[in-house]
């Protein structure tokens, strides 16, 4: 039985009826002819509400992402956006992918003019959120210089610009901290609170758990497409338990059968020269240390922290966040 | 230092453009890649440059430069919409508001207009060459712009069949080689049979005709019937893009 199991999923379908739901699937499926994909999955998101997504490479974040932003259809189920179809979504839709803007032959500020012409039809008040967001997104200084010219983080730092430029009621972002420096993580997040404070709502698909944690209030767990789990950060991590966490790397292979065996420890996951150990007791630091650097394997680095929603998520599936490198 | 002056004064007319739809924001790339232009524009006019020079029979001139308006506006934007695909714009565009045909149709047209400028020289030194008069050169400017609607439509319909941006060329000469071999460019148009009826519909039969007869020969349709059947096949070239123009955005 899952240590997890006493956590409440708080899905939106549960909400109070005062709080206006701005999104709600319904068993939404979506498949690849590969079986990759999602569903069927129930999803639901309130005004004001920051949902991350988090899952291993092809567990199904973009496709559902995608769905949300109205841009793949279900193949069966339902999706409600503003208690409308996906023709009423768009007008409160701001959609920034994983990759970086490649308008190479636009200005920053062209390139994220264009997006917000695209919403707003007053030309002063498209030219002065324009500038809002350029510049709480750090890019005013650069912003009519050729966007080829940009590094691949100031393209990110753009493409998510063109996302929010027209304030939408509902921002959807894929991997929005991939790229971007400690200083674009920390405007970001500011940027998706504040949006939060106005009543706007954003869903992020990230396997950053610090970042993650910071910003969502509440989380959902994909593995293989099924929605494993979706809860607060804070119950997802006080359903842990209370412990810390190694992360060990070796040279050569990491002895993982040993470091299971040390008194103390909790749980393991790890490939080739790399461990994550969960552990509680501090007489067992020095009992990991031996195990890391018996014969085989050279301890190269033990760093440690406290849980995260990486750890959450192994013990819900059994499975690494992310692959070890 | 003057010279950097201007430069700057340049780049700054162009920067200042802030484009609002996708036709703006296609003027606003490609006047911020003059060069890009000019050598676009330079090499086709140098191509004609050369069959004018060496006295090519109207029919092989005429020929090959359908074949290069055909491959200028179906390369250009197949590859441009394939980009567009893989860099995410094309998701990014699905999510926004507009009408889908309209934003496509705004897109492709404003690429087919680049396309015209590019070629209009072209048209006009084969004018000269011929001694043709403003009718029929303006006859061709219309199959040619009309053409180059169809061609562009084409592109963008070749990048539902293509995995990516480098696969799209092969799929656009395998499309485009029958078109022209059935517009009886290689071989001239029957005069009776199914060949002859299928030459007819098609728009590079007609612009090959128009060719044809602004460069001194003897063209193969009165140039009204290739004004209207290119402009018709453009119409249905529209009509079709409106109707994919979803599936155009919303492919994966």
């Amino acid at each position: 039985m899952s240590l997890l199991a006493g956590v409440a999923v708080e899905d939106a379908a549960d909400a109070p009826p005062t709080t206006e739901v701005v999104v709600r699937a319904r068993g939404v499926l979506r498949r690849y002819r590969n079986g990759r994909g999602v569903g069927p999955v129930d999803v639901s998101l309130r005004a004001g509400e920051a949902l991350a997504l988090m899952g291993r490479n092809g567990s199904g974040k973009t496709t559902l992402l995608r769905v949300l932003a109205t841009v793949a259809r279900p193949q069966s189920g339902e999706v409600r956006w503003f208690g409308g179809d996906a023709s009423r979504a768009r007008g409160h839709l701001g959609l920034a992918l994983d990759g970086a803007m490649e308008d190479a032959g636009l200005t920053g500020r062209q390139a994220t003019h264009f997006w917000c012409a695209q919403w707003i039809t007053d030309a002063a008040e498209v030219s002065s959120r324009t500038d809002d967001v350029l510049r709480r997104l750090g890019l005013a200084g650069t912003a009519d210089e050729p966007v080829g010219s940009y590094s691949y983080g100031m393209r990110r730092r753009l493409a998510l610009a063109a996302a929010v430029v027209h304030e939408p009621a509902l921002a959807l972002l894929d991997e929005p901290t991939a790229g971007l420096d400690p200083d674009g993580c920390a405007q970001l997040g500011e940027m998706i609170a504040e949006r939060s404070r106005q009543g706007s709502s954003t869903v992020i698909a990230s396997n950053d758990p610090g970042f993650v944690e910071s910003v969502a209030d509440r989380v959902a767990f994909l593995d293989d497409g099924a929605l494993v789990r979706c809860a607060s950060p804070r119950d997802l991590l006080a359903a842990l338990p209370q412990g810390r966490v190694a992360e060990i790397v070796v040279e050569g292979r990491c002895p993982l059968p040993a470091l299971r065996a040390v008194a103390g420890v909790m749980a393991v996951s790890g490939d080739g020269g790399a461990a994550t150990v969960r552990f509680d007791g501090d007489h067992t630091i020095a009992a990991l240390v031996a195990a890391a650097d018996a014969p085989g394997g050279r301890l190269r680095e033990l760093r440690l922290r406290r849980p995260d929603l990486a750890d959450c998520f192994h013990e819900l599936t059994g499975r690494a966040l992310q692959d070890q490198p | 230092m003057i010279g950097d002056a201007g430069a700057l004064r340049a780049a700054g007319w162009r920067t200042r453009m802030m484009p609002s739809s996708l036709a703006g924001r296609e003027l606003a790339i490609v006047s911020s890649r003059p060069r890009a232009l000019a050598i676009k524009a330079g090499l086709p006019l140098a191509l004609a440059a050369v069959l004018v020079a060496g006295h090519a029979p109207t029919f092989w001139a005429g020929m090959l430069l359908t074949v290069l308006v055909a491959m200028v506006g179906a390369v250009g934007t197949a590859v441009t919409v394939s980009r567009a695909r893989d860099a995410g714009f094309l998701t990014r565009l699905a999510a926004t508001p507009g009408s889908r045909p309209r934003l496509l149709a705004g897109w492709v047209l404003a690429a087919a207009a680049v396309d015209v400028l590019q070629l209009l020289p072209v048209a006009v030194a084969a004018g000269l060459t011929g001694g043709a008069g403003i009718a029929e050169l303006a006859v061709l400017v219309t199959v040619l712009a009309a053409t180059l609607v169809v061609t562009n439509v084409l592109g963008s319909l070749i990048t539902l069949a293509a995995a990516s941006a480098a696969e799209v060329l092969l799929d656009v000469v395998v499309v485009l080689a029958p078109l022209l071999y059935l517009g009886g460019l290689f071989t001239g148009v029957p005069a009776d049979g199914w060949r002859s009826w299928a030459a007819a519909l098609d728009p590079f039969s007609h612009l090959h005709s128009a060719f044809i007869g602004v460069l001194g020969g003897s063209a193969t349709y009165p140039g009204t019937v290739d004004a209207l059947a290119a402009l018709g096949a453009a119409l249905v070239a529209a009509a079709v893009l409106a109707g994919l123009s979803r599936r155009i955005l919303e492919r994966d």
